[in-house]
């Protein structure tokens, strides 16, 4: 099965270029094997210590009026009669400039405590404004094949390597797999936290998955989806009876001031319930960041479970009509946001109130957001915004350099906000500039690898921010 | 060809219904000899007498060591020979069998290997075939369709098919009776349950696929719609269920009419200029003062020309003005069908005094931009739409005009027919089908004219690539093809409810309830993960272990009626394995795969050796259901 929609090379001529053979199609991992063992030698490598979260913000988040430029007087009532955000309601970032949309207001610690980078100004040269091709591009990093669906993090994951014995490399919870990990090795997606698992009750499970397993993992035939399903397979077997002794349903970290639930699942962990802090369409969402979250505590070097790279959406942020302001529909969107960036800290530092008292992961975790494009500097007629090229994104983490970065006036000068077409915010920062310097110096990737990671990155000439200690 | 004909559960029959195997007329042609490779890979091999055509199947050398046999490559060959011969991969050799057989007798032995043992196949190539056609143009075989299929022969299948109206469903009593409580659909969840019942239970079964096609490709989100009917929530909730549903039925019905009966031209407009699209993609707010790109946009993007054909951010631009002024109002039933007649007055909505009337269309020509509008500008396709500012309400033709250029644009039928050929034939289509389809599409001589749907999907399902065996197996099926072909297979029983919505809900295929304009992907790896697939094989075993009429399936009663005991002494396993793998897979699998149901059906759950019972016979149907071979299609 290609990966290439419109392209006629087979799968198998195409591993057969790169010099690997096949195995008889069996379950051998694709993986060059001698090279594997070579990686594990690095001290900061992949399944080292280090960890990624990221969050995809599906729909195109208006980052004007999440990181709003108060200091730009194109943000104005003139252009957002009904969106716009005055400075006495929004959140002083401290630089003069640049204001945090007040639903956010979680993340005023976080961003004090030097932990948080709010990037602005994110894009690539030349974006559709398709949601399909923008989210595609934004996952397979390469803005040249809006139809290649291979992501840039999982061959990150690949080039860096993982060795035999090594569960739960990378992890999203969410209802489809996100491009960002899909590639020729499946990692696991578990789109139903509460529901994974074999129906039947041992010995009856057992028998099945053997069963299966077993089949699964024999498997020849020359049909093209026989290889990624025998490896699904064999994936979902390994994962079940691991994640199984997570026992999700049972870890419920709270805060420990305020003794609230950090990641609402259910009106009894909605803080306040009746009517609670977040609505219950929330809940979906902390689930699938709380097994995120859990995924890297359950991971250490002692158990050699491997999850370091997890991740998870939010949606619904297409704001074409009833966007709202200071409340309302994004806002309601943010203010989960930035709940669970502030939750993903607490947990992840020890500092929750926990039975369970994993030890801290905070300094060796980083902790991303990502949007397909930003939305309109003006107004549109329906109360909202239509897609546009540059929004702003989040990185949280122990080693990460906080602050605010493009947005103040040396990086946000006049007129910036209808910079690109005469309509919309134009982008300073490439977005692979921001990932691949959080891989290189977070995630410990091979500088020499950076163009099987991100293609044609070493010509682009592209400026990074310093985001990472 | 070996029949085998089944007695139908409900008794009612059109067909001659015989239990038992089938009749055959002659001895089948005897063993082919001479197989050998020449120049430019060309297999060929010696006739054999009596014989109408050949099959040819292939399989790797590695395989014959481990006993695993070949597949069909070639079905039903005229000549003594077959070309195209692919190279294997490398490191690998290919081997090849041939049979040869007759309509009267059947297909002949593939000859003995060394040690005297019969020489293996995943399955013939009839059963192969067959089933990949069952699969590719509907949900997988029934009883009714499997005897269909092998009374009429694949063409004749399909040609029977591509005329749904000349298929009788009015003796199809368990479609009838269970279409009974979900029409008309009180909430979306009903509809739901309509597309399962229909899919499950319809003879028609192109018809239901070409039906949710559309409904995808014109994807709608009922979760707009439920939000635009919310006056009716504090006094009337029921209503905001029903009347929000029904907008999404009036689209799929007008889907279901056009794909036979109807243009592309006329589908993209009954999208466009439908109820649900109007709200969803919100062009019911799309005003002259403010005009909102997202119809226009997705209308070129993802339902007519793609993102590659060739528009610019200009014409998008252009459409939003072209769609300005339409909305959705209430209106007497006197006056429902005309856009242009007076609303009830929207302040009464909701309201206990609420006039009667009908929820239709409408168009206000104060609200539409009067300017003159150019699609494609500067190329041979521009298409300048007049100002009607002296006459507002000509306008409302601004949007036929529109949809007449982007329809004419070449790019449209190029666009369409790929997914076409997606869906029902080969992800990675060839320029040459793609270019077979267009000329299909473009023929004045088509009963409905130009892009006339019922000939264009008759092209598509003319490719020979439709046919060749090597493609069957190519694609995955989606999580709801996987559950209605699970329940067609084995005599399943649904009443549409949560037991199957539940699960089509957590492997993310609820039609109608997709958020995303792009609709579901026709791409096999976008549906497998590790999460679908457990969904998949708990699926199958949940349903085929329970026999409730709303839940459950018949496994028991349908291997009796094919005259398979399913009594535990003496031991009937190996027929009753082989029964399953037939009507699940066409049988094909290997030796080592069948060896692995014989097991599961013959031990205990402690994987002790013990008598089956009914249940662990259910159960070992669910076992199979989750195989590999029942993924794909």
């Amino acid at each position: 099965m290609s990966r290439h929609a419109d392209c006629d090379c087979s799968r198998r001529s195409f591993l057969r270029g790169a010099g690997l053979t096949l195995a008889g199609f069996g379950v051998t991992s694709l993986l060059p094997g001698p090279f594997l063992q070579q990686a594990l030698a690095a001290t900061a490598g992949p399944f080292s210590n280090r960890r990624l979260i990221f969050i995809f913000l599906r729909g195109g988040n208006d980052g004007i009026n999440t990181v709003i430029p108060g200091g730009d007087p194109d943000y104005s009532a003139v252009n957002r009669p009904t969106l716009y955000i005055p400075n006495v309601s929004s959140l002083d970032l401290g630089n003069g400039f640049a204001r945090l949309h007040p639903a956010m207001s979680s993340l005023m610690p976080l961003y004090a405590s030097g932990d948080l980078a709010i990037v602005h100004r994110v894009g690539y040269p030349n974006n559709t404004m398709s949601h399909f091709d923008d989210q595609r591009v934004w996952e397979n990093g390469n803005p040249a094949q809006t139809q290649l669906f291979e992501g840039w993090l999982y061959r990150y994951i690949a080039e860096n390597a993982v060795s035999a014995g090594v569960q739960l490399p990378a992890l999203s919870v969410q209802a489809n797999q996100p491009i960002l990990l899909r590639g020729d090795e499946p990692f696991v997606n578990i789109a139903n936290p509460n529901s994974f698992d074999y129906l039947p009750a041992d010995p009856k499970k057992t028998k099945l998955k053997n069963g299966w397993g077993g089949a699964y993992a024999g498997l020849t035939g020359l049909e093209p989806y026989r290889p990624l399903l025998s490896q699904t397979s064999v994936k979902l077997i390994d994962t079940l009876d691991e994640y199984r002794s997570w026992s999700q349903q049972t870890w419920d970290p709270r805060d420990p001031n305020t003794g609230f639930s950090l990641f609402p699942v259910s009106d009894a962990t909605n803080p306040g319930f009746p009517p609670g802090m977040f609505p219950t369409s929330s809940y979906g969402f902390f689930r699938s960041l709380k097994i995120c979250a859990l995924s890297m505590l359950e991971s250490d070097a002692v158990n050699n479970n491997g999850t370091r790279v997890a991740g998870c959406e939010l949606g619904n942020f297409d704001t074409h009509n009833n966007q709202g302001s200071a409340s309302g529909d994004q806002a309601s969107l943010l203010a989960m946001l930035a709940y669970g960036l502030r939750s993903l800290q607490i947990v992840l530092s020890g500092a929750a109130t926990d039975p369970r008292a994993y030890p801290g992961v905070w300094n060796d975790t980083v902790v991303c957001t990502l949007s397909e494009f930003g939305r309109t500097t003006k107004e549109n007629g329906s109360v909202g915004t239509d897609h546009a090229v540059a929004s702003c994104l989040f990185v949280a983490g122990g080693a990460v350099n906080g602050g605010v970065y493009n947005c103040d006036p040396s990086t946000w000068p006049a007129g910036v906000m209808f910079a690109k077409d005469g309509r919309y915010l134009s982008h300073r920062t490439d977005y692979r500039a921001i990932f691949w310097e959080i891989l290189r110096d977070h995630m410990g990737a091979d500088p020499a690898k950076v163009n099987q990671v991100f293609p044609g990155y070493s010509g682009l000439g592209l400026t990074e921010l310093g985001l990472i200690t | 060809m070996r029949w085998r004909i089944a007695m139908r559960h409900t008794g009612a029959c059109c067909v001659v219904l015989l239990s038992g195997i089938g009749i055959v007329a002659a001895a089948p042609p005897g063993e082919v000899t001479g197989v050998q490779i020449g120049s430019s890979s060309q297999l060929s091999w010696t006739a054999v007498a009596g014989t109408t055509d050949y099959n040819v199947y292939r399989g790797l050398v590695s395989w014959l060591v481990r006993g695993d046999g070949a597949a069909c490559l070639g079905d039903e060959i005229a000549a003594t020979s077959f070309t195209s011969l692919a190279d294997p991969p490398s490191g690998e050799a290919f081997f090849y069998l041939v049979t040869a057989e007759s309509d009267a007798g059947g297909e002949g032995t593939a000859g003995t290997g060394t040690g005297g043992t019969a020489r293996p196949r995943r399955g013939t190539c009839d059963a192969i075939m067959r089933r990949h056609v069952l699969d590719r143009i509907g949900f997988g075989g029934d009883e009714w369709s499997r005897a269909r299929i092998a009374a009429l022969g694949i063409q004749g299948y399909l040609d029977e098919q591509l005329n749904p109206a000349s298929i009788d469903e009015s003796t199809n009593n368990e479609l009838i009776n269970r279409r009974v409580p979900l029409v008309p659909p009180d909430n979306i969840n009903e509809l739901v349950g309509l597309d399962i019942v229909n899919a499950v239970y319809a003879r028609r079964q192109l018809e239901q696929q070409v039906t949710l096609f559309w409904d995808n490709h014109f994807n709608t989100d009922h979760s707009e719609s439920f939000d635009w009917f919310n006056f009716y929530q504090s006094l009337f909730p029921e209503k905001q269920d029903s009347e929000s549903a029904a907008l999404h039925l009036e689209a799929q019905n007008q889907f279901r009419d056009l794909a036979f009966n109807g243009t592309f031209r006329d589908i993209v407009e009954a999208s466009g200029l439908g109820r649900a699209m109007i709200i969803y993609l919100d062009t019911v707010t799309n005003v002259a003062s403010a005009p909102n790109e997202n119809y226009p946009r997705e209308l070129l993007e993802l339902h007519t020309m793609g993102v590659d054909g060739g528009y610019t951010q200009q014409d998008i631009v252009q459409l939003a003005r072209v769609f300005t002024g339409w909305n959705i109002c209430k209106k007497d039933a006197s006056v429902a069908a005309d856009p242009l007649a007076a609303c009830i007055p929207s302040n009464t909505y909701g309201t206990a005094t609420e006039p009667a009337g009908l929820w239709v269309v409408n168009f206000r020509p104060s609200r539409h931009d009067t300017t003159q509008k150019t699609l494609f500008a500067g190329t041979p396709y521009q298409a300048v739409i007049p100002s009607t500012a002296s006459n507002p309400a000509a306008g409302i033709a601004d949007a036929q005009l529109a949809f007449d250029a982007i329809v004419a644009h070449p790019s449209t039928p190029r666009f369409i027919a790929k997914k076409l050929l997606q869906r029902f034939v080969d992800e990675q289509p060839t320029t040459a089908m793609i270019d077979a389809v267009v000329v299909a599409w473009n023929n004045p001589a088509n009963p409905h004219g130009i892009g006339d749907l019922r000939e264009v999907l008759r092209a598509v399902l003319a490719q020979g690539a439709f046919r060749d065996p090597a493609r069957a197996g190519g694609k995955i099926k989606t999580p709801f093809e996987h559950v209605t072909s699970a329940l067609r297979a084995v005599r399943g029983m649904t009443d549409g409810g949560s037991s199957v919505r539940n699960y089509l809900n957590r492997m993310s295929e609820l039609y109608h309830r997709n958020p995303v304009p792009t609709g579901f992907p026709e791409i096999g790896g976008e549906w497998v993960d590790t999460n679908k697939l457990l969904e998949r094989q708990n699926f199958g075993y949940d349903m085929a272990t329970r026999t409730s009429t709303t839940y459950g399936a018949d496994v028991i009663g349908l291997l009796n009626a094919n005259g398979i005991s399913t009594a535990a002494s003496p031991n009937n396993a190996p027929a009753i394995v082989d029964f399953l793998s037939g009507i699940l897979f066409g049988g094909g699998w290997t030796a080592s795969e069948r060896q692995r149901a014989l097991d599961y059906l013959n031990t205990n759950d402690s994987g002790v050796p013990a008598s089956y019972t009914d249940s662990r016979i259910r159960e070992t149907a669910g076992f199979l259901m989750g195989f590999p071979q029942f993924v794909e299609q």
